[in-house]
């Protein structure tokens, strides 16, 4: 049984290298007054996640949705494990997969077999099951003997293919999507929409973040509308994407909340 | 066990355990570095033994030391603190070069240390080739005590891991520590007996004797005595292993403190 469980979650992000007068003088214009200085410490704070607190139960296709900076991105490295939250806590069982960059450890000048091999021990494949699906992914990239040459010969359009075929063979029980998955041309989308159905229909969870409605109504069937941080709405996709979309534009782009820690 | 130390060791057992990942890697770096060069990993080799070809001559000159003494000293002086310093200023610059990854997938960070660790090993026994050059050239008996290097250099690795990890931790969040190990540690190539020996002190007692307090001069001589056939002294062999639970222990401190902040100074 694969789950997830947030305690009170939150994540302040420290600002560096920047002076503090400039710092605080820059978000107290931005925020209109939200930030909070402790003068004792001098640390500026964002914070990206602001007391979240929901569960995810197998067979829940979970759908964040969102403004740009309303903590989509955040919340699914602090549930891939990037981030420890600086405050509550995560719960989670199940292997969890994050995709937000297809093709870790990505080498230019190595040969496609050779970046198969760098990709997937990164994805987190044995060598193993790297060497056990070489021959499944050679076959879905359809790029027959040029994997024996360096990807940097690539076009744009052959790396997808690529990176697509490796990152889709992977084995999650909870997998983290952010935007979807590329997979380049039209003359590969029909491969890789049933690849994409594969992938999902061996995941127990899946969560992700898009700007695409009509994606995440394809695939999820449940949905949390976040703002600045802080869960504003959970329901069904169709309810919250509407209810989204509704909301006045103002707020798009809007900062995070900043406080001092 | 708190639960920050719990989460420090099993970062560290995670990715030490995991010697496949770490040695696939570090051999991956390897060819990658000197992919379409003629020497390949030789390079870094063959700039080394420029190094001390050039200059052995001139300094056993300055120093009075016969050649055929004083070369073998300084190649295996100068290879083995090649590895020392490269476990100091990589370690310093391990996670912040690696902000790519640590900031997309979950990865232990004990697994980009061994990485680092196990890369300047490997570089360190092609370096060896300048070594065996040298020792035949001018006759360096092989002794019993030859063969002592190997559990030498694991010391140093070893010493290496605990260090880069403090290093890695700390430069991570303050940037100027790598641009200043920089210059300590070109400070302390010249204060350690790299380029010259203990023995050309005799009549400086009193500084020959603070040699003996200077750590890096143990790590030295227990990879460095072997190579040159000699055993290293006792003094050595424990100040060197002793240094590798003391250090240990300040590396977890850190781990248990920092590892998880990482991620957010990157």
């Amino acid at each position: 049984m694969a789950n997830i469980t947030l305690e009170n979650v939150v994540i302040d992000f420290p600002i560096y290298g920047t002076q503090m007068s400039f710092r605080s003088e820059l978000f107290h214009r931005a925020t209109g007054g939200l930030i909070r200085r402790d003068n004792a410490s001098k640390r500026v704070t964002i914070r990206a996640l602001d007391n979240l607190n929901f569960e995810i139960k197998e067979g829940d296709r979970l759908a964040l949705i969102g403004h740009n900076g309303a903590g989509k991105s955040t919340l699914l490295k602090l549930l891939a494990g990037v981030y420890e939250p600086t405050g509550g806590k995560v719960e989670s069982r199940g292997r969890i997969s994050p995709l937000f960059n297809l093709s870790p450890g990505w080498e230019s000048e190595d040969t496609g077999y050779e970046n198969i091999v760098n990709c997937g021990l990164f994805l987190g494949m044995t060598p193993e099951e790297i060497k056990r699906k070489t021959p499944e992914i050679a076959e879905v990239c359809g790029l027959g003997s040029y994997l024996d040459i360096p990807v940097r010969t690539y076009s744009a359009g052959m790396t997808v293919r690529l990176a697509f075929s490796i990152a889709t063979t992977i084995e999650p029980e909870i997998l983290l999507l952010d935007e979807g998955l590329s997979a380049g041309d039209a003359s590969f989308a029909a491969v890789a929409e049933a690849r994409i159905n594969r992938l999902l229909s061996r995941t127990r969870i899946l969560i992700m973040a898009s700007h695409s409605t009509g994606l995440l109504k394809r695939w999820c069937n449940r949905a949390i509308l976040l703002d600045r941080g802080r869960i504003v709405m959970t329901g069904s996709v169709d309810e919250v994407s509407e209810f989204y979309e509704r909301r006045p534009k103002e707020t798009v782009g809007a900062p995070a909340e900043v406080v001092a820690a | 066990m708190t639960p920050q130390y719990a989460r420090a060791f099993d970062d560290l057992y995670q990715g030490a355990s995991n010697y496949r990942m770490w040695g696939r890697l570090g051999w991956r770096e390897i060819r990658r570095r000197y992919r379409r060069t003629f020497l390949g990993p030789f390079w870094s080799s063959f700039n080394v033994a420029v190094m001390v070809f050039s200059m052995g001559f001139l300094w056993a000159a300055l120093f009075n030391q016969p050649v055929g003494d004083y070369m073998p000293y300084l190649a295996g002086g100068i290879i083995t603190w090649t590895f020392l310093s490269a476990c100091m200023s990589e370690g310093a610059t391990v996670f912040t070069s690696s902000a790519g990854l640590i900031t997309t997938i979950r990865l232990p960070q004990s697994l980009l240390i061994m990485t680092m660790v196990w890369r300047n090993m490997i570089v360190f026994f092609h370096n060896l080739l300048i070594f065996l050059v040298v020792m035949l050239f001018w006759r360096v008996p092989v002794t019993s005590n030859t063969i002592l290097f190997l559990p030498g250099i694991v010391l140093i690795a070893l010493n290496g891991v605990w260090m880069a990890t403090i290093l890695g931790l700390v430069s991570s969040r303050f940037r100027d520590i790598p641009q200043l190990l920089t210059g300590l540690i070109t400070i302390a190539m010249f204060l350690t007996p790299v380029m010259w020996s203990r023995d050309i002190l005799k009549g400086h007692e009193a500084i020959a004797y603070t040699v003996d307090y200077n750590p890096f001069f143990h790590l030295m001589e227990v990879v460095r005595a072997p190579l040159l056939g000699k055993a290293p002294s006792m003094l050595s062999w424990a100040v060197v292993i002793l240094m590798i639970p003391l250090g240990a222990a300040v590396a977890m401190y850190f781990s248990s403190r920092f590892r998880q902040r990482v991620a957010y100074w990157l």
